[in-house]
């Protein structure tokens, strides 16, 4: 059967990125920028190939090892026309690097609502309670292990590292701001990957769960993450620093 | 997929209301005469919630086990949630063009995605703006032929198909209005969000996979629906759309090698869609119950049409089953508006939102409206409500429910299909094909055909550049025949519908 990095919109992409390489440490300092590119939505044939292809969103992701925790900041430009949400976040330097603390900063500097639907909030977790702005969620409940979705872009690297392969049952913070219940990350394995470098040997994590259609995470050999694939988005590496 | 119990609501923890009103007649109260019309000082503000492609089955509230939507269901359980809500016509343009001008789609001219509304009518935005009003829109509009900042502030763009991150920007935007807005104005916010619009790319997406389910890890599809193998007369649309689908042409989309498992696996793949739209539903009725508009704002939340998610064997709409066509409609004021009420008796229609939001705002409604009000309803008053109401597809389908029964016919087709939606709801028994249902079915056409004679109808004019539904069908038969020419039955060299319902593809039913 095909892996999901063979979509075509991927296999275009992979086609014409070139990625980094070479050695990386996870757990040291590093920034990540990807491009994201949306799936097709027709349902003919043959119309994806016809499209121009270009980047509809992108993420930064950066991390750095603290004391007894890893820094964790997300930029992220949803749309490409001026928004833009930026967060950092204290994590513990667990599996999953659960995040502790965080602040979150939105702006939308191209569209018209400019300086009125600008907005800053804190997160934390105390107590096994998620709290933003100090109030829970009105959809809530006791957390113990558990992620953001964006700090898998780090945690499957560091999983990686350690050869680990194992099913991983936990509660994600999506996007930050909202719980998600009944979610898994486990190693599917290696598999090769043709980009404009030639094939890649990557290990596969699988992630799905509530509000989460099942989602690929590519790491290279080095354990750097340079592909996420779903049905509706391919997250591709476009630099790192 | 269910989680975090103490979230959930149980069914039984509703009420449920309506029986005792009176659904025999149409409401037969002036428009503009609305009864106890709240004082301008008093006008609340209104929040109008907006998803897309959201069945109405698929809430946790509504009885779906296999979906967790903790956000609609405690909206639900703050207010009301109608059950018997329908989109005035599946698709995205249309239904919205009926819910920002309370008229139906013929009367709008958005007939199709694509076709501009009438310039003559207004829309809600510009209506509640002349009633003093701040209209805010954020995200997705899709109203061809109307500017949205032409009625609207309008603070966030449209997210253009782009669901799972551009919903995100949407709901941070709403979230920022609410948060900061410090007019003394009361407002209109609406908010167009676009899931489980993204379960449109999933057709596509899985050609590759050569029908297979290729997530083996996932360990709770659910199952098939009751209704998934068709063995009734469908008109010619349904037959060919379904068909185009699974791909008989060799052209489309390629869905006719699907496993049992992969069929299961695209179910599963909404539901998710459905929960992601939810919980940004969440974070803007969390950002409301923090704001100082908590207490004054009328919440209400629909979709423009549902999804196929394999009920009939369809995917995606344009199509009048009610996998489709029936929507969430769910109001929320507490304090005003009855709780925890199921209310699965009156017939709602997306032109009723026009109305609805105009007696809460306290603003006589626009001239030659179709819906009514569901403030008194919402509220508990007794009172006349409709005992029909229609919807459209294409331009070419058109349907009538009432109460009981529901009628679906096509134009120039003569299978017409009737189902008693009280004993049959999953559709599966077509009652026109009895000739006792003859009486039946001539008296609901004669409903339809009576009250579109009540409309003015917009100009639509198909010639400029749209394929009508007819041409693509025709057009797809010719494909059809180019790789299974057996099927033209008389040999003329032209496959009809008729054929083509008659007959099955070379080796139909051996997968």
């Amino acid at each position: 059967m095909p892996e999901p990095w063979e979509y075509p919109v991927t296999k275009k992409v992979l086609a014409k990125q070139e990625l980094p390489s070479g050695a990386f440490d996870p757990e040291g300092t590093w920034r990540h920028s990807y491009d994201i590119y949306f799936m097709n939505v027709r349902t003919k044939r043959g119309t994806s190939a016809k499209r121009p292809l270009k980047p509809a969103a992108s993420v930064d992701v950066r991390s750095g090892r603290r004391e007894r925790a890893v820094s964790v900041g997300v930029t992220y430009t949803a749309q490409m026309d001026g928004d833009r949400t930026v967060t950092e976040a204290i994590c513990a330097n667990d599996t999953l690097l659960a995040p502790v603390s965080w602040t979150q900063s939105f702006a939308n500097a191209a569209g018209p609502g400019e300086g009125l639907v600008e907005s800053t909030r804190k997160g934390e977790v105390k107590n096994g309670r998620l709290l933003i702005n100090g109030r829970e969620p009105s959809v809530s409940w006791q957390l113990t292990t558990y992620t953001a979705d964006w700090c898998l872009f780090d945690v499957v690297q560091r999983l990686a590292l350690r050869k680990d392969r194992t099913r991983h049952e936990f509660d994600l913070i999506e996007e930050f701001s909202i719980l998600r219940g009944r979610q898994v990350l486990l190693g599917r394995g290696m598999t090769t990957v043709a980009t404009t470098a030639g094939e890649v040997e990557a290990q596969v994590f699988c992630h799905f769960g509530e509000s989460v259609i099942p989602t690929l995470y590519y790491v290279d050999t080095n354990n750097r993450l340079f592909l996420a694939v779903s049905t509706r988005r391919t997250i591709v590496l476009r630099e790192e620093a | 997929m269910r989680s975090q119990p103490s979230t959930q609501i149980a069914r039984r923890e509703f009420c449920r209301t309506g029986a005792a009103l009176s659904a025999a007649t149409a409401f037969a109260a002036s428009a503009d005469k609305f009864e106890g019309a709240l004082a301008r000082a008093e006008r609340p503000n209104i929040l109008f919630i907006t998803l897309d492609q959201n069945s109405a089955e698929a809430m946790g509230h509504l009885g779906c086990e296999h979906v967790n939507t903790p956000n609609m269901d405690r909206l639900a359980q703050h207010g009301v949630s109608f059950t018997r809500s329908y989109s005035t016509d599946p698709v995205c343009c249309p239904a919205r063009s009926s819910w920002f001008t309370g008229r139906y789609t013929p009367e709008t001219g958005v007939v199709a995605n694509g076709r501009p509304m009438a310039t003559d009518i207004p829309d809600l935005g510009q209506w509640l703006r002349k009633g003093g009003y701040k209209t805010v829109y954020a995200g997705k509009w899709h109203i061809p032929g109307r500017k949205v900042e032409q009625s609207f502030d309008y603070i966030c763009p449209d997210p253009k198909n782009t669901a799972e991150t551009g919903d995100v920007v949407t709901t941070r935007s709403a979230e920022g209005f609410l948060r900061n807005y410090s007019g003394d104005q009361p407002f209109f916010l609406s908010v167009g969000l676009l899931n489980p619009h993204d379960i449109c790319s999933f057709v596509l997406t899985h050609t590759m996979y050569g029908g297979k389910m290729p997530f083996p890890e996932i360990d709770d599809l659910p199952p098939l629906p009751p209704n998934f193998n068709v063995t009734m007369k469908e008109p010619a649309a349904i037959v060919s759309k379904r068909a185009r689908y699974h791909d008989e042409s060799g052209e489309e989309s390629g869905m006719g090698n699907w496993s049992t498992a992969l069929y299961r696996y695209y179910i599963w793949s909404y539901y998710r869609y459905v929960e992601k739209v939810d919980g940004l539903v969440g974070v803007i009725l969390d950002a409301l119950a923090a704001s100082r508009f908590k207490e004054n704002t009328v919440v209400i939340l629909s979709s423009d049409h549902g999804d196929g998610h394999i009920r009939h064997k369809m995917v995606f709409k344009s199509f009048l089953y009610d996998e489709a066509v029936r929507v969430p409609f769910i109001m929320s004021w507490p304090g005003r508006i009855r709780e925890n009420v199921i209310d699965d008796t009156h017939l709602v229609s997306g032109v009723d939102v026009f109305p609805t939001v105009c007696d809460y705002a306290g603003v006589a409604p626009a001239p030659d409206m179709r819906g009514y009000s569901l403030r008194p309803v919402a509220e508990g008053r007794d009172g006349e409500w409709r005992d029909f109401l229609v919807a459209y597809t294409q331009n070419d389908g058109r349907m009538i429910r009432t109460v009981r029964h529901k009628l679906i016919v096509y134009k120039d087709d003569p299978v017409v299909q009737l189902f008693d939606m009280q004993q049959d709801p999953w559709e599966t028994r077509n009652l026109a094909e009895d000739a006792a249902s003859a009486p039946l079915v001539a008296s609901l056409l004669k409903q339809l055909d009576d009250y579109e004679g009540t409309f003015k109808k917009a100009k639509v004019d198909w010639s400029a550049g749209k394929k009508t539904p007819t041409s693509k069908n025709t057009e797809w038969l010719a494909k059809v025949l180019k790789n299974q020419p057996e099927r033209d039955q008389n040999g003329d060299g032209v496959l009809t519908l008729e054929e083509f319902r008659n007959t099955k593809p070379p080796g139909a039913g051996t997968k």
